[in-house]
């Protein structure tokens, strides 16, 4: 589903570099008939700005949204793609966390999450990127180029109604930019301290002009985590090493948009991110390479209606893979993974009357997942060859109701059936009230749920069939409340907003819950405030900030800490200045509270190993862009973890790298 | 009726040799269309239904014939011919009849090229044209009314309409804004130019140019612009269709109305009036773009009022 902002679909791209300019001194003389000639006038013109491509108003929108645009992803200096949302109020973003499976970014909103980070829907042009697996992201194997995403819109806060279940505590959205925005000839090096990339993208169009296409391709040699711990808490047990993270990425995207006429477009993707990575968490000596490979086919038809409509309709088939054999001691295990998913969905907007807006729609999915070493039965640890399967069918619709100029309401709902939890609707309601010009309140209720996945499914499985859990396994819940404010300033735009999100029948994977006889025992309330500034603090200097304050209020049931499992502060701050037109800078600033995750580390809380200390750090970017000829160039020197402080995130077995310096340089040919 | 023929002739002789053509009776209308269909039609179904509505003067017959057959153009004296089109209106030029030529549907620029390649551009009362693009102060007047408070209208020329800077700074300069001017040389330069302009401007003026703005390059530009959360007014309804946030035009039915009336107003005296821009014209906005821009906009009659206010004055 691609709805941008809440509840209008994204179509994938905008971007900035277009059509063929027709110019050139050459060209003159055949242009300058048709410049003196009435067919500029005349002659019709494809509609571009169709609803898929119109952001709805971040005040008019049901939810709290932060939108990171390309410049801001540029000028964060980010290197992993998941590194960017550490710029979003609330956002937890551990590098390089997870453990086994993958060894990727873990990111969650207010945290409450083990390293899979499930509860967030993310989305890349519509295509739904949420593992089937163990649900979450696997950020680094998304076929995707940091230079090719146009913007990201994170919903900060459930949104099942329009993007359906596991939309649970947020949804991130992941535009790319439309070829005509890239034509020509792109270069991306980078080079530095354990890390190195190349990428390079062309882009171009047919004669007629109705098809344009961009090929990106890249190559990045990751080494990740220091091996060895630099401020380890302890020298037992492997708690002096970090995991096994290296990776090298070999990725391939291509992308074209054809017009078919003015108001029908179509848009193939084809998307393949693959290569060698580690495994191997703090416990074990020598690393677990395995082979990745990911790739993605997406098809969409798009057509503008006469009445400012739009209907389009989207097929796509992911497909994620990792093949390795882990040899331990006399034992080897077969880690082989394959996910599919392929999923259609038609969908239409119109407006009934002048003051109201409706999208509607429909998608069918079919997931399928074999993973003998991890779909293996739970309580026998026979391994399991066979593919699970997963329907899912969903009806969805929102009306927008514009009841006064200063006043909109939001109403939607999701109407989903799935084969491992059966039925559930999740409805929205938000209100959105101007109360004085660029001043707005947002109210909203919203209900989403998380569908188990499939390694929660098998996991419970086995227990039901014995008869030791009664209760089938159902979908996590939420029921979130905010009341948001929005207001515009000369210079600032604020956005505030208080908000209590009430969490049941959480799935806890541990020995209690199967003693209890329900594997869905968890309830938790986070309650709390965020806000996210941006300053405009003179013509070429720019601050971002953002506060999140959350507490936790849960019985803590099956032995999971909810209360200690989200950080009471979140800050992140970035300030850009340009000096002219050549130099600028930027400088990032994050810092999260103390926090332990579940399942991370068991014991009391006076153990030094529980919490997760409260970290600060530090990065920056200095650039020169220059110009010679027709190309324009940028060299930019980042430097991450500039104090080069050693602290942890997530676990005490994952400390970040220390001050880690690389040089980018971009050239458009 | 033979006298009078004869009379016409005469004088025609008469004015050839001596007067440019004056005051000779219109006894008919030849109407030339540079294609067939389409906007071409509408300007002269419109025509043709106007002056047979006998609206004060005697009805006139009004033929319409295709370019194409125009080697084999036979108007009689007394005819004024109607060229509608670029097409047209360069074919009538070169052939250079006696009878006087109004031309419609062709922008200004093209007018006056072909006017000055042709010899005739010291000659309005015997070629004249009815404007396709708007006047200057009315596109501003737009901006003003539209979007108030927003002043610095960026304007990408290229080398072909560079010299329309000044009549762009001057219009600007009396509607109280200001034109911010952005030259685009060649092919690479586009968005590069687009975009700095944009860092300076507070609303985009599409001029028509079809070095920048044509069916390739409408997708990038209308997307950086919303990128950019500037809005750009188009020149056509199809312009707002596509993404503009408004544009103000004239559709062939209303050229064809003024040229109806022209026409009627001319009938005892066959001085055609000096070459003027469209009288009638519409407003067109784009409510999703504004709404997605966080632009509340006049809803188009009550713009097209507040331009036609504007305008009394103009014409």
């Amino acid at each position: 589903m691609r709805n941008s902002l809440f509840i209008f679909r994204f179509s994938s791209g905008c971007g900035l570099l277009g059509g063929t300019l027709l110019l050139s001194v050459g060209m003159v003389s055949a242009g300058e008939n048709s410049a003196f000639s009435e067919s500029a006038y005349l002659d019709e013109m494809p509609v571009v700005l169709s609803v898929s491509r119109l952001s709805q108003r971040v005040d008019e929108a049901p939810a709290a949204v932060t939108v990171i645009d390309r410049q801001m992803i540029k000028e964060s200096g980010v290197w992993d793609l998941a590194e960017v949302f550490r710029l979003v109020p609330g956002m937890v973003v551990s590098y390089h966390s997870a453990r086994g499976y993958s060894m990727d970014n873990t990111v969650s909103y207010h945290g409450l999450s083990d390293p899979y980070a499930r509860s967030m829907q993310v989305l890349v042009d519509g295509r739904s990127v949420y593992s089937p697996l163990f649900g979450g992201v696997l950020w680094g194997d998304i076929p995707v180029a940091l230079d090719d995403i146009e913007r990201i819109e994170v919903i900060r806060g459930p949104n099942a109604a329009s993007y359906g279940a596991n939309s649970f505590m947020g949804v991130i959205n992941i535009i790319t930019l439309h070829p005509s925005e890239t034509q020509g000839k792109f270069v991306s090096l980078t080079t530095g301290r354990n890390r190195e990339e190349g990428v390079a993208r062309y882009g171009g169009r047919n004669d007629a002009g109705d098809l344009t296409y961009r090929i990106t391709a890249g190559v990045r040699n990751d080494k990740g985590e220091d091996p060895i711990i630099v401020n380890a808490l302890s020298t037992q047990g492997g708690w002096d090493k970090n995991k096994f993270d290296d990776r090298k990425v070999q990725q391939f995207t291509l992308r074209g948009d054809y017009r078919v006429n003015a108001t029908d477009e179509l848009e193939f993707q084809f998307g393949y991110n693959g290569g060698d990575r580690q495994e191997g968490d703090a416990g074990t000596t020598h690393p677990f390479w395995k082979r990745a490979d990911n790739h993605f086919e997406q098809l969409r038809w798009q057509r503008a209606l006469e009445d400012g409509g739009e209907l389009s309709v989207q097929y796509y088939h992911g497909y994620e893979s990792s093949y390795g054999t882990d040899i331990n001691g006399a034992t080897s295990y077969n880690m082989d993974v394959i996910a599919q998913r392929h999923d259609l969905e038609v969908q239409h907007t119109f407006s009934p009357s002048r003051s109201t807006r409706v999208v509607w729609g429909g998608s069918m999915r079919y997931d399928n997942v074999y993973a003998p070493y991890y779909l293996r039965n739970s309580i026998t640890k026979v391994p399991d060859a066979h593919a699970i399967p997963f329907h899912l069918g969903r009806l969805f619709g929102n009306l927008e109701w514009r009841a006064h100029p200063d006043l909109v309401f939001n109403l939607g709902a999701m109407l989903e059936e799935n084969s491992f939890t059966g039925t559930d609707i999740t409805p929205r309601v938000a209100a959105n009230w101007h109360f004085l010009p660029g001043h707005t309140l947002r109210v909203s209720n919203s209900k989403a749920t998380r569908t188990p996945t499939n390694y929660e499914k098998v996991l419970a499985d086995p227990y039901l069939a014995l008869g030791v859990v009664k209760q089938k396994l159902r979908p996590e819940r939420v029921d979130s409340t905010e009341i948001g404010y929005l207001g515009k300033f000369s210079d600032l735009n604020v956005d505030f907003r208080i908000f209590r999100d009430e969490f049941s029948d959480l799935i806890v994977e541990n020995g209690t819950s199967v003693g209890l006889g329900n594997l869905n025992p968890g309830n938790a309330a986070v309650k709390g405030f965020e806000t996210q500034l941006q300053w405009n603090v003179g013509p070429r200097t720019r601050l971002v900030y953002g506060f999140s304050h959350s507490l936790v209020s849960s019985l803590n049931q099956a032995k999971i800490t909810y209360t200690d499992a989200v950080p009471t502060s979140i800050q992140s701050m970035m300030l850009t200045h340009r000096f002219d037109h050549r130099w600028s800078t930027s400088l990032m600033g994050y810092k999260t509270g103390a926090v332990h995750f579940p399942e991370t580390d068991t014991g009391p809380q006076e153990n030094p190993l529980y919490y997760v200390n409260s970290y600060r750090r530090w990065d920056a970017r200095l650039a020169y862009a220059f110009q010679a000829g027709t190309t324009r160039g940028e060299l930019a020197l980042v430097v991450q973890n500039l104090a080069d402080n050693h602290y942890f995130e997530f676990r005490h077995d994952n400390e970040p790298p220390g001050r880690t310096a690389w040089l980018n340089l971009k050239l458009d040919l | 009726m033979h006298y009078w023929r004869f009379l016409s002739a005469l004088c025609l002789t008469l004015a050839m040799f001596c007067l440019p053509l004056t005051a000779a009776a219109l006894d008919g209308v030849t109407v030339v269309l540079s294609e067939e269909g389409g906007a071409y039609a509408q300007v002269v179904d419109k025509l043709r239904a106007v002056l047979s509505q006998n609206g004060g003067t005697a009805r006139l017959p009004v033929k319409v014939i295709a370019l194409k057959e125009g080697d084999s153009l036979r108007a009689d004296p007394g005819q004024l011919l109607v060229a509608v089109g670029t097409g047209a209106m360069e074919e009538l030029a070169q052939k250079n009849l006696p009878q006087p030529v109004l031309s419609v549907l062709v922008p200004r620029a093209a007018f006056e090229k072909t006017a000055r390649q042709n010899g005739r551009y010291g000659d309005p009362r015997n070629f004249s044209a009815i404007y396709l693009d708007q006047p200057w102060a009315r596109q501003f007047a737009l901006i003003r009314h539209a979007l108030p408070g927003r002043t610095k209208v960026g304007i990408l020329l290229a080398p072909n309409s560079t010299e329309l800077a000044t009549a762009l700074s001057a219009a600007a300069k009396a509607a109280g804004l200001v034109a911010i001017v952005g030259m685009v040389e060649g092919e690479a330069d586009l968005l590069p130019e687009l975009k700095r302009l944009l860092g300076e401007s507070d609303v985009i003026l599409a001029v028509p140019d079809p070095l920048i703005y044509n069916r390739n390059t409408v997708q990038s530009i209308l997307l950086t612009t919303y990128r950019h959360q500037v809005p750009l007014l188009g020149f056509s309804p199809s312009y707002v269709k596509a993404g503009a946030i408004a544009a103000v035009f004239s559709v062939p039915e209303q050229i064809g109305q003024q040229a109806a009336e022209m026409i009627q107003r001319l009938a005892a005296d066959r001085r055609l009036p000096l070459p003027q821009p469209p009288r009638y014209f519409s407003v067109g906005i784009n409510a999703q773009v504004a709404r997605s821009l966080g632009i509340s906009l006049d809803d188009e009659a009550s713009l097209n009022n507040k331009l036609k206010r504007a305008s009394e004055g103009e014409l």
